[in-house]
C-alpha cells in the first residue's frame, strides 16, 4: 500500500500497483526505497487527487503502453464508454486532471482527457467554441475580418 | 491551459478545426498559427517534400552565410540595419494561388512560413473535388459526371489529379464515412489504372506502338511506379514470340547426325525478336523497372530454357551409343546458345542482357556439364588408343609382309612364327660357315622362281649378287635385306602422321572443351582442369606409347644391325644409312615436338586453357617430360650410331689392313721403300675407313643441329682415336713400312681436320707424330728411347707407358728394346733426380 499526501494535506491510501500508474510516483518510490509508504503529491489537490485515483483504481490491470505506442497526433478521438462518462465533469475540473496527468505522467489519462477536450472543439465555429471555453473575442473588428478571410477556405460550402 | 497541452489538443484535430480555433482569440490564433502545426499539415496532405524541404533550407543558409562572410570581409562597411537580422530572409510571399488541383501542388515553396497559406488554397482547391469524387455513385457515373473528370481529360492530368485526391484523402480521416470514402475512392483509381492498362494493351499491338503507348506508360509509372504496366508489357511481349515457329526437337538428331542450322535461325529470329522488345521496353519505361530484364527473363523462361534443356537430353541419349554424336552435338548446341547470349551483348542497354539470358542457360546445363567433360576426356583415351593400336598392328604386318617377301624366296617354310630363331641362327654362325649354314637350311623353294640360284653351290657371299635390284636370294641375304627394311621401317616407326592424328583428336576434344572455358567460375575451371587432362593425355600417348616405343624399337634394330653387320664380311656400301635414317628419325621426333609446341601455344594458351604465366601446370610438366624423353631417345640413339660406325671401321681394319701393309717383305736391304712402281699412300684400310667415316658424316650434316651434329663428330673422332690406337698396338711396322703408317695417319689427320672439331687435332697429331717412332733406324735405338720418353712431343696425349707400347710394335723391337729401355729408364732416373 501506498499512502499519497495530497497538496491540501489529504491521504490517500492506494494499492501500489494504483498508485504506479503514474510514472511519477512509480520513480518516486523506485528511488527512495521500498520502506518508505508515504509520496506527498503537492501540485495536486485532494479533490482532483481522488478522481485521479478513481481513474487509476478502474484501469489498474490495463496492460502497460509504451511510450511510442501512443501517438499524440493520431486524430482518432474516440474514448471508452467508461472513460466518456468518468470525464463528464465541469470543464475546470477536466482542466485540473489533465493538468494533474501531465504533472503525475499518467499518459492514458492524459491522453483521454485531451481526446475530450478535442471532441468538444471538433467541428464547432468560433463563436460556439468561445462561448464553450468561455473566452473573450479580444479581437479587433480589423483582426477578426482579416483571420476570417485567411480562414475562409475552412468554411464549409 | 499550458500551451504544450493545447498544442496536443489540437493535434487531434483536423486542420478545419485549426482554422476555427484561430479565430476564436488572439491567444488561441497564436497558437494555432505555428508554422510548426501547417508543415505538419502539408505533410499529411503528401505536399510537403522533405528534401524540397532541405533544400530550401540549405539555401537559406548559403544566403545567410553570404552576408556574414560579406561583413566579415570588409569591415569598413557600416554594418547594415540589424533590424531584419532575426527574421528570416525575405522569400517572395505566394501572393496568388492557382486554382488548378495539380499546380497548387506544385506551388508549394516549402517555407514553414508559407505552409498556412499554402495549404489553405490546396484545401479550398481539393476538398470540393475530393467530396465530389467520393459521393457514393456508380464508377460509370463518376467518369461521366465527377468534377474532377470532367477538369481533366488528359490521362497523365487525370492520373495526377487522383494521385493528388488520393494523397489528399487522409484529411478526411476523421470522418465517419472515411472508409466508405477511401473505398470509393480506391475503386476510380482502379477503375482509372484498368483503362490505362486497356489502352495500353491495345496501343501495343500496333505496329509502331513506341509514341502512343508511351503516354499511357508515363501515365502509369507516375500513377502508380508503373509495375502493373512493365508486367503488361512483358506479358504482351512474351505473348508474341508465340509466332515464332520452333523447330522440333526431335529434328536436332537425326539419322545419326545432328543439325543446328534451323535451330540457329530459330535463336536468331527469337534474338531479334527479344532484342525489339528489350530496345522498345528500354525505351518506353524508367530504367529502375527493369523492364527488358523481365522481357527477355520471361522469354527465355517460357521458350528457350526448356527447350535447350530438350535438345540437351536428345543429345545425352547418344551417349551411350554413339559417344561421338553425343559430344559433338552437345557441345555444339551449348556453343550455339551461349552465342545467342554473346549476340546479346551488342545490345546496349542498362542492363546486361546477354549475363541474364546466360545465368539462365548456364542453369540448366551445369549438371551435365561435369559427365560430359568426362566423356570428352575418355573418349579421347579411347580413340587414341585405337590410333596407335591400328598403327601399331598395320606397322607390324608391314613389316612382317615385308619380311615374308623376302624371305619367300629362300624358303616358304620360314614364316614368322620360326623368323626369329631362324634369324638367331644365322646370326650365331661364323662368317665362314654363312655359305654352308644357308646351304645346310632345308630349302624345300622348289617352285621359288630363283629357286635355282639360291642353291648351296652358289655362295653368294664370295660372288655378291650382280643383279642389283633383284630379290635377294640366300638366307643370309634375305636376313639382310630384312635388316634393311627394317631400318628403312624406322621411318615407320613412328610418323608425323600419327602425331598429326592424336593431336587432331586433341584438337577436336579440345574444340568440344573450348565453349566452356570462357564461362566464369567452376565451369571455366572444370574445363580447364579437363583440358589439362586431354593435353596430358594425348602427350601420353604420344610419348612413352608411341615415340618412345618407336626409338626403343630403332635403337633395339640399331643393335641386331651392329651384332650381325660385326658377323657378316660387309663393305663399307652394305652398312647403308642406319645413321641417316635414324638421324631422320630424330628429325622427326624433333617435328613432333614442334607440332606438340605449336599445339601447345595454340589449343591451349591461345583459347586460355592455360595461363601463359603459369609454369607450374601440369600440362607444362608433361611437355617438359615429353621434351626430355626425346633427347634422351636421341642420345641413345646417336651413341648406338656412333657404335655402328666405329664398330664397321674396326671390322674395315681388321679385314683389310694386310700385315705387309706396315711392315712389308724386304727382299732387298737396299730397297727401302716398298716400291715396284707402287705410288707412296694410304693404305686401302685407311682409305675405306675415311671413305665409310666421311660418307655418314656427311649425309648427317644438316639432318640436325648443328650443336648435336658437333658432339657427335667428337665423339666419332674420340672413338676412331682409340680404335686407331687399339689397332695399331696389332700391327708390326717395320721401318720400311714407316712411311706408309705416317701416309695413313696423316690420311686420318686431314680426315679429321676436314670435320672442324679443334679438340680432335692434337690426338691426330700425336697420331701422326707416333710415325717418327718408326721411321728411326733400329741403330739409334737411343733415339727411339728419348722419342719415348720424350711426352712433350705429343703434346701430351700419350703416357710413356703407351709409347712404350706403341714402340714395341717396331718390327725390330726384340733388337732395339734393351736400348729403348736403358734411355727409358735413364731419364726416368734423371727426371725423378
Amino acid at each position: 500500500m501506498v499512502k499519497l499526501i495530497s497538496s491540501d494535506g489529504e491521504q490517500f491510501e492506494v494499492e501500489r500497483n494504483v498508485a504506479e500508474q503514474s510514472i511519477l510516483i512509480k520513480n518516486v518510490i523506485a528511488d527512495i526505497g521500498d520502506d518508505t509508504t508515504e509520496v506527498p503529491v503537492p501540485n495536486v489537490a485532494s479533490s482532483v487527487l481522488k478522481k485521479v485515483l478513481e481513474w487509476c483504481e478502474y484501469h489498474k490491470d490495463d496492460p502497460v503502453v509504451a511510450e511510442d505506442e501512443i501517438n499524440p497526433r493520431s486524430r482518432n478521438i474516440e474514448i471508452g464508454e467508461w472513460d466518456t462518462k468518468f470525464m463528464q465533469v465541469d470543464q475546470e475540473m477536466l482542466f485540473e486532471i489533465i493538468l494533474a496527468a501531465n504533472y503525475l505522467d499518467i499518459r492514458n489519462l492524459l491522453e483521454i482527457g485531451c481526446k475530450t477536450v478535442a471532441g468538444m472543439i471538433k467541428r464547432k465555429s468560433p463563436e460556439e467554441l468561445r462561448r464553450i471555453f468561455n473566452i473573450p473575442n479580444d479581437f479587433t473588428p480589423e483582426e477578426e475580418a482579416q483571420i476570417r478571410r485567411e480562414n475562409e477556405w475552412a468554411e464549409d460550402r | 491551459l499550458p500551451q504544450s497541452l493545447t498544442d496536443r489538443i489540437l493535434d487531434k484535430l483536423d486542420p478545419v478545426d485549426w482554422a476555427r480555433f484561430a479565430q476564436v482569440s488572439r491567444a488561441t490564433n497564436r497558437i494555432t498559427y505555428r508554422p510548426n502545426r501547417w508543415v505538419y499539415a502539408l505533410r499529411l496532405i503528401g505536399a510537403w517534400n522533405e528534401l524540397k524541404a532541405r533544400e530550401v533550407v540549405a539555401y537559406g543558409t548559403i544566403f545567410d552565410a553570404e552576408i556574414d562572410s560579406a561583413d566579415f570581409n570588409d569591415k569598413s562597411v557600416p554594418i547594415p540595419d540589424l533590424i531584419d537580422v532575426d527574421s528570416p530572409a525575405p522569400l517572395p510571399a505566394v501572393t496568388h494561388f492557382s486554382s488548378d488541383l495539380i499546380q497548387i501542388y506544385d506551388q508549394v515553396s516549402h517555407i514553414p512560413e508559407n505552409a498556412r497559406r499554402e495549404f489553405g488554397a490546396i484545401y479550398a482547391v481539393a476538398k470540393p473535388l475530393y467530396d465530389d469524387a467520393v459521393i457514393a455513385r456508380s464508377l460509370a457515373d463518376v467518369v461521366r459526371r465527377s468534377k474532377v473528370y470532367q477538369l481533366y481529360n488528359d490521362p497523365m492530368q487525370l492520373a495526377k489529379a487522383l494521385h493528388i485526391l488520393k494523397k489528399f484523402s487522409t484529411i478526411d480521416k476523421s470522418s465517419d464515412d472515411y472508409n466508405a470514402h477511401i473505398e470509393h475512392l480506391d475503386a476510380i483509381l482502379e477503375l482509372f489504372e484498368n483503362s490505362c492498362l486497356a489502352e495500353l494493351e491495345t496501343v501495343l499491338d500496333v505496329i509502331d506502338p513506341k509514341v502512343p503507348a508511351r503516354m499511357y506508360i508515363d501515365v502509369l509509372v507516375y500513377f502508380n511506379g508503373g509495375s502493373s504496366a512493365a508486367e503488361l508489357f512483358a506479358r504482351h511481349a512474351s505473348f508474341s514470340f508465340e509466332v515464332l515457329a520452333r523447330p522440333e526437337v526431335k529434328s536436332f538428331i537425326e539419322d545419326k547426325k545432328f543439325h543446328i542450322s534451323h535451330i540457329k535461325h530459330y535463336l536468331d529470329s527469337e534474338k531479334a525478336l527479344v532484342v525489339t522488345k528489350c530496345i522498345l521496353a528500354n525505351s518506353l519505361f524508367p530504367t529502375p523497372l527493369k523492364v527488358p530484364q523481365t522481357v527477355i527473363t520471361n522469354a527465355n523462361e517460357r521458350y528457350l530454357v526448356s527447350y535447350f534443356s530438350e535438345l540437351l537430353e536428345i543429345s545425352k541419349s547418344q551417349r551411350e551409343t554413339l559417344p561421338q554424336l553425343y559430344l559433338d552435338s552437345f557441345s555444339a548446341i551449348f556453343g550455339l546458345f551461349l552465342d545467342y547470349c554473346d549476340s546479346l551483348a551488342s545490345v546496349k542497354l542498362e542492363q546486361n542482357l546477354a549475363q541474364i539470358a546466360y545465368d539462365q542457360i548456364v542453369k540448366v546445363v551445369v549438371p551435365s556439364i561435369p559427365p560430359f567433360m568426362h566423356s570428352i576426356v575418355d573418349y579421347m583415351n579411347l580413340n587414341c588408343e585405337g590410333i596407335i593400336g591400328e598403327w601399331d598392328s598395320a606397322a607390324d604386318t608391314e613389316q612382317e609382309a615385308a619380311e615374308s617377301i623376302l624371305l619367300s624366296n629362300v624358303s616358304r617354310e620360314k614364316e614368322k612364327t620360326d623368323f626369329l630363331t631362324s634369324f638367331k641362327h644365322v646370326l650365331m654362325m661364323p662368317v665362314t660357315a654363312i655359305s654352308k649354314a644357308s646351304s645346310s637350311t632345308p630349302a624345300a623353294s622348289t617352285n621359288d622362281l630363283n629357286g635355282s640360284t639360291s642353291r648351296p653351290q652358289t655362295p653368294s657371299m664370295s660372288t655378291p649378287d650382280t643383279s642389283t635390284g633383284e630379290l635377294p636370294t640366300t638366307a643370309l641375304e634375305a636376313q639382310l635385306a630384312i635388316m634393311k627394311t627394317r631400318l628403312e621401317n624406322i621411318r615407320s616407326l613412328f610418323s608425323i602422321q600419327l602425331a598429326m592424328d592424336l593431336l587432331t583428336e586433341a584438337r577436336s576434344s579440345l574444340e568440344r572443351l573450348k565453349v566452356f572455358v570462357s564461362l566464369k567460375g567452376d565451369i571455366g575451371k572444370l574445363a580447364q582442369k579437363n583440358a589439362e587432362r586431354i593435353f596430358t593425355s594425348m602427350l601420353d600417348f604420344l610419348g612413352p606409347r608411341h615415340v618412345q616405343k618407336g626409338f626403343d624399337k630403332a635403337i633395339r634394330h640399331l643393335d641386331e644391325y651392329r651384332a650381325q653387320a660385326t658377323m657378316s664380311e660387309v663393305t663399307s656400301d652394305t652398312v647403308s644409312d642406319p645413321l641417316t635414317i635414324f638421324l631422320e628419325l630424330v628429325n622427326v621426333g624433333d617435328l613432333i615436338q614442334q607440332l606438340v609446341d605449336a599445339f601447345y601455344e595454340q589449343e591451349l594458351i591461345a583459347p586460355r586453357f592455360v595461363s601463359k604465366q603459369d609454369f607450374l601446370t601440369q600440362s607444362i610438366q608433361e611437355k617438359r617430360k615429353f621434351e626430355q624423353m626425346l633427347d634422351e631417345s636421341v642420345a641413345t640413339g646417336l651413341n648406338k650410331g656412333i657404335d655402328v660406325l666405329i664398330g664397321t671401321s674396326e671390322r674395315i681394319l681388321i679385314a683389310e689392313q694386310l700385315g705387309s701393309d706396315y711392315n712389308p717383305p724386304v727382299i732387298d736391304n737396299s730397297l727401302l721403300f716398298i716400291g715396284g712402281g707402287t705410288e707412296l699412300g694410304p693404305t686401302r684400310a685407311a682409305q675405306d675407313v675415311v671413305q665409310l667415316l666421311k660418307k655418314h658424316l656427311a649425309t648427317l650434316d644438316g639432318a640436325t643441329e648443328k650443336s648435336v651434329l658437333d658432339v657427335f663428330k667428337q665423339e666419332v673422332g674420340m672413338q676412331l682415336f682409340g680404335l686407331l690406337c687399339r689397332h695399331i698396338k696389332q700391327q708390326t711396322i717395320s721401318v720400311a713400312g714407316a712411311p706408309i703408317f705416317m701416309c695413313d695417319m696423316n690420311y686420318f689427320y686431314a680426315f679429321v681436320s676436314s670435320l672442324r672439331q679443334r679438340q680432335l687435332y692434337d690426338y691426330f697429331a700425336a697420331l701422326k707424330t707416333l710415325g717418327q717412332l718408326y721411321l728411326i733406324d733400329g741403330e739409334d735405338s737411343k733415339e727411339i728411347g728419348a722419342l719415348v720418353g720424350d711426352l712433350n712431343r705429343f703434346k701430351g696425349v700419350f703416357q710413356a707407358e703407351e709409347l712404350y707400347e706403341f714402340a714395341q710394335r717396331r718390327a725390330d723391337w726384340p733388337k732395339v728394346k734393351r736400348e729403348v729401355e736403358k734411355v727409358m729408364y735413364g731419364l726416368v732416373e734423371c727426371i725423378i733426380m
